[in-house]
């Protein structure tokens, strides 16, 4: 631009300077004519005048015309009205040709003055030529100068070297302002264009200066502008980036959005977590190169080719232990757009979901087939009884016995699934709790089953010690010592069980252990499970619910503990639990209510 | 610029075809692991049709590769990559196989087998699932330096193989009666030795088609 700019520079200066200079040239050579001509005409009169008053004779016009033109430094010829030449400055009038048919003579003679520029036949040179009227001696004639217009050459050729010259020192002083000037001109511009280079590499930091002129200042002012706004611009959107972050990995779900061709636009943390995937960044890899798992490439490929939802549960291993995920597959399609743009696909993780509806289902089952064996039973003696056993007194008495015997049973049942299912809704709260003396709760758990221990001889060592208490509800420890000692008396032939209670680190334990045919391992992690039963034939003969564990575990839960257990089969079993000690109120008046 | 669109497109689909028949062996053998110390049957002939998805890949990969040979006229590079791809379906097919043969093996163990005396073999499962796994992940990445790795990894298979085979022969010596199990651990040992040395194969292959150099590594 630069370039183009100095060329047309010099270009307009050279231009203007020529048109001047010609200007200039054919003025002065214009005023030079007139001047000249107006020198002739003053001159002529002159001349006429001095001949009019010495009016000589031929010969005489012949000097005095010789004289005159050797003074005035030009041809003078003059003319008789019938055009012969009478006198001339230069040559003999006697060999001239006639000078009637010129020009300006022909004017002269009417009594015009003329005057004309061309080639002299005599000198062979361009003149020009001025011819003047006067009477002599009642005859018109006419007297003529010729001037050579080589002095009018002469000027032409120095004005153009002048010209020339002006011409070169414009175009140097032209260069130099042109310099100056684009320097003026351009440098804000380079600065700008720095400016905006570094912003395109990412520099918002950049300051841009103001400029005094005023299309410069309007430029750099749109310029801040705009910094201005590409910053607050990218602050919204580094805002909203870290918003759709957060929401993303808040998120427990995985969620994966892939492009066309398969690669990650979009991902959270916890897709990572899911898929164990090692990879610090997923961005713009393929989801063939992040997971090798054949129902996830088929639901993405079946979700992208038929351009519709899918769903499916798929089997995953993370971190050794296998996992259901729910596995969701949307072409992610822009607003009013049919085309898809890519793939949504969210992960979540289902198996806790899975083995609750299993917990549920088993135990709808269980729960049926446990009312179901009592009452089956009650109606068949009552069937026996109707059909005449009723009779026979003894047999009477009897079926009522196992009626009634089986009907507590059910009760019994009824009971344990109410608390269970209590205890399980309302999770520790509006329920008056105080802190309880495990050895009191104790003493009376033993009180009511003193008669089961008694029929089975068994030893019961006492080892409570005195001030253990449990922040709990009352009836809800009695249920889970009942509970626990209840089985140790059901389960133990001969031997001993131990109650103990002890405090330990901020904790209040209790153990029951006993002596009994203990058991098998295999058993050990399921019999806190509703319903489970070691051995089925014998729980029930014992009258157990099955549900016994599964409450005391609950209990004990809810107050924040945990129950354990550790048994050896033949050598019998022990059942801890861990409540935290309650705070010592009389201690720390602060921590209470 | 690569104006080979059609070229690359065809050979995208190959490479996710490879991650997917990897993907479908990964999970066989996982299954014959689990089969295996579980005695699980139904997993057992489960894992046994899935030989037949693994077969169907190779042929149709195969088909695709021969295909590819013929429209595009591949040269250089792009003949390695096919001709790469070519080489590794058979050694995946051959794992595939494999798999499957150890869970016949599992349906005629009688009586079944003492879970300590098969403890051996879900270490040596684990390797080479591990050892399958880092396989797949380098053709994938065309990772070098990684399939390198694996060609190294083999050396320890050989050496627990080496291991149960002389645990299996002393216990065979001593109790007759363990005869026919010890025959039915050695040559499952055997199948899991051998998916080993075609993972190494394979990460040859892939070593030929990054490097363009094919050397025998075991």
């Amino acid at each position: 631009m630069r370039r183009k700019l100095l060329v047309s520079y010099i270009m307009l200066v050279i231009c203007l300077l020529s048109v001047s200079t010609l200007a200039f040239y054919s003025k002065t050579q214009e005023l030079y004519m007139d001047t000249l001509a107006a020198d002739m005409e003053k001159q002529g009169e002159l001349l006429i005048r001095i001949l009019q008053e010495e009016s000589p004779s031929e010969s005489g016009l012949q000097d005095l015309v010789r004289d005159y033109g050797d003074l005035l430094d030009c041809r003078i010829t003059i003319i008789a009205g019938d055009g012969r030449v009478m006198a001339d400055s230069l040559e003999d009038p006697q060999r001239m040709e006639n000078h009637g048919d010129r020009e300006e003579v022909k004017l002269a003679l009417e009594g015009k003055t003329g005057s004309s520029l061309r080639e002299s036949t005599v000198q062979g040179e361009q003149l020009y030529y001025y011819a003047l009227p006067f009477t002599d001696q009642g005859e018109n004639r006419a007297l003529r100068f010729s001037v050579s217009t080589s002095a009018v050459k002469g000027l032409g050729l120095q004005y153009m070297a002048v010209g020339i010259v002006i011409m070169a020192v414009g175009v140097v002083i032209s260069i130099f302002l042109y310099i100056i000037f684009i320097r003026h001109l351009t440098e804000p511009l380079q600065e700008l264009m720095q400016s905006a280079q570094q912003i395109t590499d990412g520099d918002y930091g950049v300051t841009i200066r103001n400029y005094s002129e005023e299309e410069y200042a309007k430029v750099s002012q749109a310029f801040q502008h705009m910094l201005r706004e590409l910053n607050r611009n990218l602050q919204d959107l580094r805002e909203r980036n870290l918003e759709l972050e957060a929401v993303l990995n808040s998120d427990i779900n995985g969620i994966l959005a892939l492009d066309l061709s398969g690669n990650v636009i979009l991902y959270n943390e916890q897709v990572k977590d899911l898929l164990s995937i090692s990879s610090e960044s997923l961005q713009g890899k393929s989801l063939y190169q992040l997971v090798r798992h054949d129902d996830l490439y088929r639901v993405a490929e079946h979700a992208m080719a038929k351009q519709q939802f899918r769903r499916v549960d798929a089997e995953f291993e993370q971190n050794g232990s296998r996992r259901i995920y729910r596995i969701y597959a949307n072409p992610i399609r822009p607003r009013d757009s049919k085309e898809s743009i890519g793939l949504l696909m969210v992960i979540e993780d289902i198996t806790n979901v899975i083995r609750l509806e299993n917990v549920r289902k088993d135990f709808v089952s269980n729960v049926t087939h446990e009312l179901k064996t009592p009452l089956t039973s009650i109606r068949g003696f009552i069937d026996t009884l109707k059909q005449g056993a009723v009779e026979d007194r003894a047999v009477a008495y009897r079926f009522l016995d196992i009626i009634e015997m089986e009907s507590d049973r059910l009760y019994r049942l009824i009971q344990d699934i109410l608390y269970l299912s209590e205890i399980e809704n309302r999770p520790g709260e509006e329920e008056a709790l105080e802190e309880v003396s495990v050895e009191e709760i104790a003493a009376q758990v033993l009180e009511v089953l003193d008669s089961k221990i008694s029929q089975k001889n068994l030893d019961i060592f006492w080892e409570v010690q005195q001030d253990v208490k449990v922040r709990c509800e009352p009836d809800k420890l009695k249920q889970l010592l009942m509970n626990l000692v209840d089985n140790a008396v059901k389960y133990t032939e001969e031997g001993s069980i131990t109650i103990r209670a002890w405090k330990a680190q901020g904790n209040s334990m209790i153990q029951v252990q006993d002596t009994g045919i203990g058991i098998a391992k295999e058993h050990l992690e399921r019999i806190f499970e509703r319903f489970y039963r070691v051995d089925k034939g014998r729980s029930r003969k014992m009258g157990g619910t099955g549900l016994g564990l599964s409450i005391a575990k609950h209990v004990v839960e809810r107050y924040g503990g945990e129950l354990q257990v550790s048994s050896e089969v033949g050598k019998g079993s022990s059942f801890t639990a861990r409540f935290p000690a309650p705070v010592d109120e009389n201690k720390k008046p602060s921590d209470s209510k | 610029m690569n104006l080979r669109i059609e070229y690359r497109e065809e050979m995208k689909g190959l490479q996710k075809d490879i991650a997917r028949m990897g993907a479908i062996i990964e999970k066989a053998l996982d299954n014959v692991m689990k089969a295996m110390v579980s005695q699980d049957e139904e997993l057992a002939r489960q894992t046994i049709t899935m030989d037949d998805d693994v077969d169907a890949m190779e042929a149709s990969i195969e088909k695709r590769c021969i295909h590819l040979l013929l429209r595009q006229s591949p040269a250089a590079g792009e003949l390695r990559d096919v001709l790469s791809i070519l080489k590794i379906i058979t050694d995946l097919e051959r794992i595939g196989d494999h798999c499957e043969d150890i869970c016949e093996w599992i349906l005629k163990i009688n009586p079944p087998m003492l879970p300590s005396s098969v403890k051996q073999l879900p270490e040596i499962a684990q390797k080479v699932k591990e050892m399958l796994k880092a396989t797949i992940d380098s053709f994938v990445e065309r990772d070098a330096a990684k399939a390198m790795e694996v060609c190294r990894w083999d050396d320890a298979v050989d050496e627990l193989y080496d291991q149960l085979i002389l645990d299996q022969e002393k216990e065979m010596r001593e109790k007759p009666e363990y005869v026919h199990n010890g025959v039915v651990m050695i040559s499952i040992a055997k199948y899991l030795e051998r998916m080993a040395d075609h993972a190494t194969n394979i990460c040859e292959w892939i070593l030929y088609d990054v490097t363009g150099r094919h050397e025998i590594y075991n």
